[in-house]
């Protein structure tokens, strides 16, 4: 028997199922499939026809993509030479190999507006990341929560500029894109020595435009909670609008930090942190304000500071306490 | 055996004095991966140099002093690399003002 189109849909829709296995017989086919297809090296799935030696045969197979070949008996789970799942007989699989695949930044119209893409302030034409919706403890007022120096132009704003989606350097419009204004920061304190700023953090109140989402984009949830509990060695994630979804391992949470941000819109001046948390390498320029999360999905950090080798995140309670605000979570209201 | 508290306790003497070599971009804790756990006060500097590339009064020490229970103790200093740090926007005002140097000519401006 030949398998038909339908039939490779059928095998590419089981195998790459997830947790989202519609019935008993996809979550087995899914099960036993799964340690090859999250296996180390396979990047993407498809359909096409096989290629041997470069001549196509005409046959459907399923297509798996890998970062490079490797031999069999190198790798724990190979790619098996044919997927056994349906009565039709077969289906041929077929490696190929397309380099790595490199994330692309986000600089899209997110609608409905979600955490984990890109936010500027035309006048300061940047760019960073929307981290979480929040609401104001005093009035329940739905808000974005980002970093002062993505939002509030380091904190020289005037309460009410506008906050844009997309940023105007990724090709957002002021007025037409304008998602908010912002509703309030916590200036910096500028000091020749001493560590006394615990945040980076802003917020611009939703203008009701553009319909909004709690979930992250590329996680499809909401903050689960949040945790105070930042040790040494813990896994942390975030989305970002430039690097996507990474992790990293958190490597010292006695972080002191100092650099430079602006004090007046031609002079940089001294801004010394506490309580910051260093962890390993997992953003990119455009990724500050990204909410940075546990392996169990609670807030732990935002985003705001980078060097080559390491990723630098504020305490989430600093945050929400400093804007005096909540997270809005998976589940809430 | 330097403790967990002992760094901690060195991290709020020393902070001001460490930040304020050339360099510098951050202090914090550091922990050995081995067994026993050792700690070590870290100092992060934009770039590791030689020493003999520093005048010595920039040379970082290799340990500062905390009073514990009346007694003098040493907690090591680890210095470590991580390059310049930098807010993580994308910003058009980037390459200008960033580069903006401090009137102290302090090293670890923002970029």
């Amino acid at each position: 028997m030949t398998t038909t189109p339908h039939d490779l849909e059928f095998v590419l829709e089981s195998v790459t199922a997830g947790a989202a296995a519609s019935s008993e017989r996809i979550m087995q086919i899914e099960e036993e499939h799964r340690p090859w297809v999250c296996g180390d090296g396979v990047q993407a799935l498809g359909i096409g026809h096989k290629i041997t030696d470069g001549v196509d045969t005409g046959e459907l197979a399923l297509r798996v993509y890998v970062e490079e070949k490797r031999a069999d008996r190198k790798i724990d789970h190979p790619v098996p030479k044919r997927v056994d799942a349906i009565d039709d007989g077969p289906i041929t699989t077929d490696v190929i190999e397309i380099g790595r695949l490199e994330t692309e930044l986000f600089t899209g119209t997110s609608d409905p507006l979600a955490p984990g893409v890109g936010v500027g302030n035309p006048l300061d034409d940047n760019v960073g990341t929307l981290g979480a919706l929040v609401r104001r403890r005093s009035d329940d007022a739905l808000a974005l929560l980002s970093n002062a120096h993505v939002l509030a132009r380091d904190g020289l704003s005037a309460i009410g500029e506008e906050v844009v989606q997309p940023s105007t350097r990724d090709g957002g419009v002021p007025g037409s894109d304008r998602v908010g204004r912002l509703a309030g920061f916590q200036p910096f304190e500028f000091t020749p020595t001493g560590f006394p700023n615990l945040v980076d953090a802003a917020i611009a109140e939703l203008d009701g435009g553009r319909p909004s989402a709690r979930e992250i984009r590329l996680l499809g949830h909401a903050p689960r909670g949040i945790t105070k509990n930042v040790r040494r060695g813990m896994h942390v994630h975030k989305v970002g609008r430039t690097s996507d979804l990474t992790t990293a391992i958190i490597q010292d949470v006695h972080f002191r930090l100092q650099f430079r941000l602006r004090k007046t819109a031609r002079r940089r001046e001294r801004v010394g942190f506490r309580r910051q948390v260093m962890c390993t390498r997992f953003t990119a320029p455009g990724d500050s304000g990204s909410l940075v999360l546990s392996s169990t999905g609670r807030a732990v950090g935002l985003h705001f500071a980078g060097s080559m080798t390491a990723s630098i995140f504020n305490r989430i309670d600093d945050v929400l306490d400093a804007l005096d605000v909540d997270l809005v979570l998976e589940g809430g209201s | 055996m330097t403790s967990r508290q002992q760094v901690e306790q060195a991290l709020d003497a020393h902070a001001d004095e460490l930040s304020a070599y050339p360099n510098v971009v951050g202090i914090g804790a550091h922990e050995s991966a081995g067994r026993p756990r050792s700690h070590a006060l870290a100092v992060y500097v934009a770039e590791k140099k030689p020493a003999s590339e520093l005048d010595a009064g920039d040379l970082l020490p290799g340990f500062v002093e905390i009073t514990v229970e009346h007694q003098t103790v040493k907690v090591p200093v680890t210095v470590i690399e991580i390059g310049e740090v930098r807010p993580e926007d994308t910003a058009g005002h980037d390459a200008e003002n960033r580069s903006i140097e401090g009137d102290d000519g302090s090293t670890f401006v923002a970029q």
